[in-house]
């Protein structure tokens, strides 16, 4: 919402300077989103009236115009625009002004001398100022010969307001005003309507089929003499209140909208078929809008209509049928009181947040309605009711409608006041004050601050009972109150306290995650965070699509939710690849989505993933990619963490056959890792091998032994074996053989070669086993080991065909 | 004065040769050699030492005595020696084995924490010394959780505030972690202080202040007495720990539907120290969280008694919060995970 200063002046003296009202509105809530002038400074541009435009002699496009320009005599320039015509009120450029860039010179234009430039809106900057383009059609008041920038008050500084949705009575000047005296204690003035002189009768019958509508007002005015514009105060301050001017009438009902908060429609008489019918529209009727939309309505929206069918949609948008145009001489204001929840579903479903719509869904005074027709019914005749010939510097002849005068029809209306916003008495009890604000306010200073906010303040058993204003939606309780004399009390008057002390119950598994993550960081991996929202179709390519699609998703790649944290990763190892990074190694724990059954589930993972050098580059070791157990190793030090994972080989489409497994805890899959499958590689554009991993939570430190374990006495005994088996027999397969027959005396199992090659058959392999093998109460013999050994190795005979080797 | 005898003269000659053969004793080896030569148990000197017994008795004990005396010379002088030998020996090796030390050392490097779970976990650390431990909710929210039980009931004006993901089946990703506020005090009860860190969503396109993903923390102390000068207390202290700086704290009445009356937090701009900048906007102060005193009627809705606790609450934007504190320029930044970018913050 802006205001100027001279808009602002015409509600409140108040002895501050606009320019410091911004700290007071600060304080006070209203944060300032932007300050500065009505317009750009344009010393040398002046108003000027073309008395006449010839054709060019030497140039088709161009032509002569003879300017008066008053006071400053008249001058010849030459311009290019379409609509220079004679009669025409434009602002002229004198050489020695600055456009733009340029400096204005007179110049010969082929052949012709010319002394200036006749402007464009938007070559001064003023491009919102109008609705056409080509020269810039002053308003019909502009006096020739002054200075644009003094006739339109350029210099005026104006504050633009962001208004919270609670407060839709500041969406005005004059609620913006009331807020301004409160907090600088003073007061507003204005605000009665003087009773206009009344012609005829009430111009239509008036049917409000719905509550939704408690206050229905409509008045005619009949034979408006429409001008080319509006006035240049009223241009003016439409263009501060950011609204484009159309056709006076129309100008009007923006203006009052405004200035008082009040929405305003303006109908053309003469289209309006029988009565007026304020209705809930009918499932599929519909109507061309202003914006040229064509919604189908349902039954929810409300409409005001006549006998052929709808013509606005109420308090959002007129439309086309009975709109106002140039050629209107009769037209209906209607003035009314939409309830906030009777338009805002429709507002929204149909995406029509106008400026009216905005105001009725946070709640108009429904008091306001008479004030705000009586003075746009003023304005509307004092503009468009006394013909246009009487003003200087108009060239149109006003013919023999000279002199004609408009009249103003009594009001009719429609009220039902058992529906307007209860506005009980509110009981305020003064010790909740201090009980929730931390500090005392005397009772008198309360009751001035609710008064000057125009609430009807009485006391009542030691407390005060609060009526609040009929244009204060957002007071219900006690706590709006409080809330409103702290407001007024100033936040910055409220002390800090520190919080009393309370004590903490440590959580029981201190941060796992944080765990997981300085390890990985220690393991040379760099932390990422990426979208959880993605592109399901690149999520379906890589086969960890989570099927979670949203329903109105953004343009662009972020239409459902992941599953994997994968792809996010892959994508951010792609970014640096193709900027120089020959290693990246890239982690993130983040939640991925789900369905079970009917739920989403939002479970925590791991991922991870690495191309590039096993080893940062350095001297003295040779440089080595990293492959399948470098991750692998990754991905057991995470395991030492969350508990045993073990690999089995994998068949994961995401990933290559042969170099990639399942992790599995327990008997649950639980994650992979390995090399990304090559199609998917090359499709993605990387040109070496990506190494991948990912474990799902939930993450839990393994459960802490209650007693610590008994520390071995004895010596442990070591054995290495070596076996050979078939190639198609796994390491881990073995490795569990011994496990299981080894028995309880098995402490460590390590694996420390693997050999093929001289000596061994083809598709034969051998493996080196370390087994460290312990009592705990007594020292082992050897022939306890061999027997121990001996078990081990004829179950591997038995499992795998394994033989010693010798 | 005694007259020299055949035997000592040739003691004399031989501790004169053995100490002039130990003098060119340059191994271990040899000098072992010596001493096995010299001083062993068929050494020369033990042959010696035999040799007393074809003395005269008279002459036996100066003899005696001689040889050992010699024998203790030519102990001492190996000792001596083996000294030499070893320290010749040592220092050969320091130099065989010295390096440049100013080659870099090798194995692994070190990587990096994101700088948004970075401050998460600042911000976690920060509030625990508060009393204030961590909750968690879900991301995938319903419009009870994430609007009416937050007191901004359907059409409310208020949602416009908030432009919200839905799924197709209705139910919504969160547009705020306040929802957490909800599903924690629907099974807890008073008193308690809690932080609510995660992941929000607004369907905003991305561009350099707006991003449709970011990261929020909610705050939330209720219980008996708890008031207006509590929250800017707890805020003020936060802020100061988290900028690492002294700070002008301002709250200024603003508005939300779940707390009353509701504040915005701004700090006074430390860039160019309130007088006005970029950052700043030349106001001086920089918006950084939203808070106020938990609405009386969020309370009640979830069955705690407001006249007799009472609470605050409050939300904070980490994208933002780092921005600020690191002159991070750009929101999407923090997502393109550019290891220039993540290593520079380290």
């Amino acid at each position: 919402m802006r205001i100027s200063e001279t808009w602002l002046r015409d509600w409140v003296e108040t002895p501050i300077p606009f320019a410091d009202l911004a700290a007071v509105l600060t304080r006070g809530g209203f944060e300032i989103e932007a300050t500065g002038t009505v317009g750009a400074s344009h010393p040398d541009v002046v108003v000027g009236r073309i008395l006449a435009a010839e054709p060019h002699p030497q140039a088709d496009r161009l032509r002569v115009c003879r300017v008066d320009l008053g006071p400053l005599g008249s001058r010849t320039i030459v311009c290019g625009a379409a609509n220079a015509r004679p009669g025409l009120l434009a602002p002229v450029a004198l050489p020695g002004a600055r456009i733009g860039e340029r400096v204005i010179e007179a110049a010969d234009l082929r052949g012709v001398r010319s002394e200036g430039m006749l402007c464009a809106a938007a070559e001064l900057g003023c491009a919102e100022w109008v609705s056409g383009d080509g020269l810039w059609e002053l308003p019909p008041d502009a006096p020739v010969g002054t200075w644009l920038q003094d006739y339109l008050n350029f210099a005026e500084g104006f504050l633009d307001i962001a208004v919270t949705p609670n407060r839709g009575d500041c969406l005005s000047v004059r609620g913006l005003a009331r807020e301004i005296a409160a907090l600088t204690r003073t007061r507003v003035r204005g605000g009665r309507a003087r009773a206009l002189r009344v012609h005829g009768e009430a111009p239509v019958a008036v049917v409000v089929a719905t509550i939704r509508c408690p206050r229905y007002l409509v008045r005619c005015i009949s034979g408006v003499e429409t001008m080319p514009a509006s006035p240049g105060w009223l241009v003016r301050r439409l263009r501060v209140g950011g609204v484009t001017p159309r056709h006076p009438v129309v100008d009007v009902t923006n203006y009052i909208m405004l200035d008082l908060g009040q929405p305003l429609h303006a109908f053309d008489a003469d289209a309006v078929q029988g009565p007026l019918t304020v209705r809930l529209a009918r499932a599929g009727e519909s109507l061309t809008l202003l914006d040229g939309s064509q919604p189908t309505l349902t039954t929810e929206d409300l409409v005001i209509a006549d006998d052929s069918g709808p013509l606005a949609l109420a308090g959002i948008l007129g439309g086309t049928r009975a709109a106002v145009s140039a050629q209107t001489r009769n037209v209906l204001i209607e003035a009314a009181y939409f309830r906030p929840e009777a338009l805002s579903r429709t507002a929204r479903r149909l995406g029509l947040i106008t400026d009216a719509a905005l105001r009725f869904e946070r709640g108009v005074d429904p008091e306001l309605a008479p004030l705000a027709l009586e003075r746009a019914s003023a304005l509307i005749l004092r503009i468009c009711g006394l013909g246009t010939a009487h003003l200087e510097g108009t060239a149109e002849p006003a013919g023999g409608r000279k002199g004609i005068t408009a009249s103003a029809s009594p009001v009719a209306e429609s009220v039902t006041e058992d529906e307007w916003p209860a506005r009980p008495p509110i009981r305020l009890r003064l010790a909740r004050i201090p009980q929730l604000l931390g500090v005392t306010i005397p009772r008198v200073q309360v009751t001035r601050f609710l008064q000057s906010l125009g609430m009807a303040v009485a006391r009542s058993h030691g407390d005060l009972s609060v009526r609040a204003p009929s244009f204060r939606f957002d007071i219900e309780a006690e706590i709006d109150l409080i809330e409103e004399v702290a407001r007024l009390w100033g936040y910055e008057e409220i002390p800090g306290d520190a919080l009393p002390l309370m004590p903490v119950a440590a959580p029981p598994q201190p941060g796992i995650l944080r765990r997981m993550r300085d390890l990985l960081m220690d393991r040379d991996y760099h932390e990422a965070v990426t979208f959880s929202l993605i592109d399901p179709a690149e999520h379906r390519a890589l086969h960890v699509d989570s099927g979670i699609a949203l329903q109105n998703p953004l343009a662009g790649p972020w239409a459902g939710l992941r599953q994997s944290l994968v792809p996010g990763l892959l994508a951010a190892a792609l970014y640096n690849r193709h900027r120089q990074q020959a290693r990246v190694r890239l982690f993130e724990i983040g939640i991925g989505f789900e369905w079970a059954a009917e739920a989403i589930i939002e479970r925590p993972r791991v991922a991870g993933v690495a191309l590039g050098s096993a080893e940062p580059e350095q001297w003295g070791i040779p440089a080595r990619a990293g492959d399948f157990f470098d991750i692998k190793g990754d991905v057991e030090a995470l395991a030492s963490l969350i508990g045993p994972l073990r690999a089995r080989p994998c068949e994961h489409q995401l990933l290559q056959p042969g170099l990639s497994a399942t992790l599995f805890r327990g008997d649950r899959p639980v994650g992979f890792l390995g090399a990304l499958a090559p199609e998917h590689r090359e499709r993605l554009g990387f040109h070496e091998t990506v190494w991948v991993f990912e474990i799902e939570g939930p993450f839990e430190t393994p459960a802490r032994p209650t007693q610590a374990p008994e520390v071995a006495r004895f010596p442990a005994v070591r054995r290495d074996i070596a076996v050979i088996v078939p190639e198609k027999v796994t390491a881990g397969q073995v490795m569990d053989t011994v496990r299981e027959s080894a028995g309880p005396l098995l402490q460590e199992l390590v694996l420390f070669d693997v050999y093929r090659g001289e000596g061994l058959d083809l598709g034969k392999k051998s493996l080196a086993l370390g087994l460290t093998l312990r009592d705990f109460s007594r020292t082992l013999t050897d022939e306890r080991v061999d027997e121990v050994v001996a078990q081990a190795v004829r179950a591997l005979a038995d499992a795998h065909g394994a033989q010693l080797r010798q | 004065m005694t007259e020299a005898t055949p035997f000592a003269e040739r003691l004399a000659d031989l501790e004169g040769e053995a100490l002039a053969a130990l003098a060119a004793v340059e191994t271990e080896d040899a000098l072992e050699a010596w001493r096995v030569s010299y001083l062993g148990k068929n050494g020369r000197l033990t042959g010696e030492l035999k040799g007393i017994g074809a003395l005269t008795p008279a002459e036996r004990p100066q003899a005696g005595a001689r040889v050992n005396a010699i024998k203790a010379a030519l102990e001492t002088a190996h000792g001596a020696r083996r000294e030499v030998l070893k320290e010749a020996a040592r220092s050969a090796r320091r130099i065989a084995e010295a390096v440049d030390v100013t080659l870099p050392g090798r194995g692994r490097g070190v990587g990096t924490a994101h700088p948004l779970t970075r401050a998460l976990a600042r911000i976690e650390d920060i509030f625990a010394g508060l009393g204030f431990s961590v909750a968690s909710g879900p991301e995938v929210e319903d419009e009870f959780h994430n609007f009416e039980a937050l007191n901004i009931p359907a059409h409310h004006p208020a949602r416009a505030m908030h432009d919200t993901f839905y799924l197709p089946d209705g139910r919504l990703l969160r547009t705020h972690t306040s929802t957490v506020q909800i599903r924690f005090m629907e099974v807890e009860r008073p008193p308690f202080r809690i932080i609510a860190p995660g992941r929000v969503y607004r369907a905003d396109a991305p561009d350099p202040t707006h991003s449709p993903i970011f990261h929020q923390v909610e705050g939330l102390a209720v219980g008996e007495g708890v008031h207006m000068g509590h929250l800017k207390a707890t805020l003020s202290r936060f802020l100061e720990a988290f900028f690492e700086r002294p700070l002008t704290v301002r709250l200024r009445p603003s508005y939300f539907p779940f707390t009353e009356p509701s504040a915005e937090v701004d700090i006074g701009c430390f860039l160019c120290q309130g007088q006005g900048c970029r950052v700043c906007k030349g106001t001086g102060f920089v918006e950084v969280l939203g808070c106020g005193l938990v609405h009386p009627r969020v309370l009640e809705r979830v069955g705690i008694d407001s006249e007799r606790f009472s609470g605050f609450a409050f939300g904070m934007g980490v994208e933002r919060l780092v921005m600020l504190r690191d002159g991070v320029s750009d929101v999407r930044l923090f997502y393109e995970n550019d290891l220039r970018f993540l290593a520079s913050l380290r």
